[in-house]
């Protein structure tokens, strides 16, 4: 998980379409927890509304205290 | 995506979503898809970014696509970057706007996935051997650090930003010493042989983005060093020095050590409008002469 943040960060930041191919991984990695913020993010994602993704990857982040 | 497409960054840029979406799943094996939905977010990633092409929407609110693309075609860090306008408008007046402000092709929505595949495929290929062969004039085909081309064309940008922001400018004139009669008693192979490590140890000594070695000719190399006064140019010309020395080629026919050395000529000013560069490089070629006359391996800096 703490390698795949950043690889989301930087993908979603630089407007790269094929880093929504990774959010299967975030969900897996996940494991249920901040789902809510997960559905947000790929509804999100899905409207290629990527500075809202970077926001709710954010608040995952800050949700499951990844250091 | 094959190992081209996975080094090959597309934008698409248009303010519509769906339109995105659609293009990006026609070209998406082509390579890695960026896109922006106005017309300042693309311009902001194509400098970022540095994507090998890109897809344009005219019809934008705000700034249009004529208006990037014109600002693109400005920016000499986005200037290179081949732009192909997607769009309804179909007019030949429009098509004719779009290649005069600089775009090198034109692509009519509804997209014919085909004909878009195609003309993307083409058009990156093409930028590909531009980029090659541009790369090629500018790097020294024996030692393969950049040539008197590139160093000419350096100098001047580097020069016009100086004076811009009334900067110093350094420059070092090196020539390897007593190469002759390296080259008569070892032969030629060897004088090769020993310009490319030479070459290479110069190259490698200078770290700064602006700073840039090439190779001068024959012998000689020059240096370019941005915002570097007289101080800061000696304790490089000495570091370049200190690297060529360590290199230990040997030479039995050097009249000052047993192993290959350089002398360098420096100098640095700060610019003004009324400077002329020639004026600069002239300085430090007579400071080369200088450590020349004065015994050779040394560095003479005025």
């Amino acid at each position: 998980m703490k390698e795949l943040f950043p690889l989301l960060e930087a993908g979603f930041a630089a407007n790269k379409m094929s880093t929504r191919h990774k959010l299967d991984d975030l969900e897996a990695a996940l494991n249920g927890n901040a789902s809510g913020a997960f559905v947000d993010l790929r509804r999100a994602a899905d409207k290629l509304d990527f500075a809202k993704v970077g926001k709710l990857l954010g608040e995952i982040k800050e949700t499951i205290k990844l250091e | 995506m094959n190992d081209l497409a996975a080094n090959t960054k597309i934008l698409i840029v248009d303010d519509k979503p769906l339109n995105i979406e659609v293009l990006s799943e026609t070209i998406e094996d082509l390579g890695d898809i960026l896109f922006a939905t106005n017309g300042q977010a693309a311009i902001d990633l194509c400098i970022e970014q540095q994507p090998n092409l890109v897809l344009l929407d005219v019809m934008m609110p705000e700034m249009d696509g004529y208006e990037v693309c014109e600002k693109l075609k400005a920016l000499p860090e986005t200037k290179e970057i081949p732009v192909i306008f997607a769009t309804a408008l179909s007019d030949e007046n429009d098509e004719a706007k779009g290649f005069e402000i600089g775009a090198i092709d034109y692509v009519t929505k509804p997209i014919s996935a085909p004909i878009v595949i195609a003309r993307v495929r083409n058009h990156l290929e093409l930028k590909r051997y531009r980029d090659y062969l541009e790369q090629i004039a500018f790097i020294d085909g024996l030692t393969a650090i950049p040539n008197r081309r590139r160093f000419d064309e350096h100098f001047q940008s580097e020069w016009q930003r100086g004076v811009r922001h009334e900067a110093f400018l350094a420059v070092l004139m090196i020539d390897i010493d007593f190469f002759k009669p390296f080259n008569d008693h070892y032969g030629h192979q060897a004088g090769d042989d020993c310009l490319v490590k030479v070459a290479q140890a110069l190259a490698s000594s200078v770290h700064r983005p602006g700073d840039l070695v090439a190779r001068y000719g024959g012998e000689e190399f020059v240096c370019v060093l941005p915002d570097t006064d007289l101080a800061g140019a000696e304790i490089t010309a000495n570091t370049l020095r200190k690297s060529v020395n360590a290199l230990k080629v040997p030479h039995e026919f050097s009249n000052v050590t047993d192993h290959v050395t350089v002398s360098i000529g420096a100098a640095a000013v700060k610019l003004k409008q009324s400077m002329k560069p020639e004026e600069l490089v002239k300085k430090a070629d007579n400071n080369l002469y200088e450590a020349k006359e004065s015994g050779r391996d040394r560095m003479v800096a005025a």
